[in-house]
């Protein structure tokens, strides 16, 4: 099972803001532009195509729902990661 | 106070205005073909006296569009702002008998025609307000009727002579294909 995964924000770097939520837009390879809203609750979570997409949540990393998976990468990135169709 | 003593001025400006018979009637001819093919300027003298139409009031505005996200510890919001539009409103009110009310209505659809394609323009002079070269956003005309008097709502729009900001559009992002 592939996935395509895109790096979308450093997650130390959005903790340091102490913002409640942020979008990030961006023109993804292959997809086009697309949204993500990070929120700052508990954890970090991120919200893409109406999909909540929790970082390392229940410590499952990478944690995937439906056709989307997200994790924390070693460099402390967190990437969205969309199955490729088989 | 100045001394100018000057009727206000409206100046629509309709390129490529001709059919192609007028166009070629006159091609070659120096000068006025290079006139022709530009297209021209109406203006409309803003005076009770020669058209019947005059300037009620005039307004200018700035459109800001702010988005402020909070932070989680109550301190200062991250704030961006942009600027939307800087739009000029005038009002106008002229006789319905004016003959100059009817040409108005037919440019103002010339102008609807060419919206997509930017082949219009208007400027706009009145004393210390001068615009040149704007966008009509809107025109609104409406009859009273009650009295014999009509009015003229337009708004025009001075987008076309800013830059776009942050024209370069979104981040792009590479793909890694890969397991889970």
């Amino acid at each position: 099972m592939l996935y395509d995964w895109y790096v979308i924000f450093n997650l130390a770097a959005f903790q340091a803001l102490g913002l409640v939520s942020r979008k990030y837009t961006y023109n993804l390879e292959g997809v086009g532009t697309e949204t993500f809203l990070v929120c700052q609750g508990e954890g970090v979570s991120v919200l893409f195509r109406d999909v909540f997409l929790p970082v390392n949540f229940e410590d499952y990393n990478p944690y995937t729902r439906g056709d989307y998976a997200i994790r924390l990468n070693d460099d402390g990135f967190v990437e969205v990661g969309i199955k490729v169709p088989e | 106070m100045l001394g100018l003593d000057i009727d206000p001025i409206l100046i629509i400006y309709i390129s490529e205005a001709l059919p192609d018979a007028a166009k070629n009637a006159v091609a070659g001819i120096p000068v006025i073909d290079d006139l022709f093919g530009a297209g021209f300027p109406m203006p409309i003298y803003l005076s009770e006296e020669l058209t019947g139409i005059v300037v009620d009031a005039d307004t200018k505005g700035v459109d800001m569009d702010l988005d402020v996200t909070a932070t989680a510890d109550a301190g200062k919001p991250l704030v961006k702002q942009n600027a939307t539009d800087s739009t000029n409103t005038i009002n106008l009110q002229c006789n319905k008998e004016s003959i100059f009310l009817p040409v108005f209505i037919a440019l103002s659809d010339q102008i609807f025609e060419r919206a997509v394609a930017g082949l219009y323009s208007v400027s706009y002079l009145n004393g210390a307000t001068t615009i040149f070269n704007a966008l009509v956003k809107s025109i609104t005309v409406s009859n009273d009727n009650t009295s014999d008097k009509s009015s003229i709502a337009i708004t025009l729009s001075k987008a076309n002579q800013r830059e776009t900001t942050n024209s370069a559009g979104p981040t792009e992002l590479q793909r890694t294909r890969g397991p889970l």
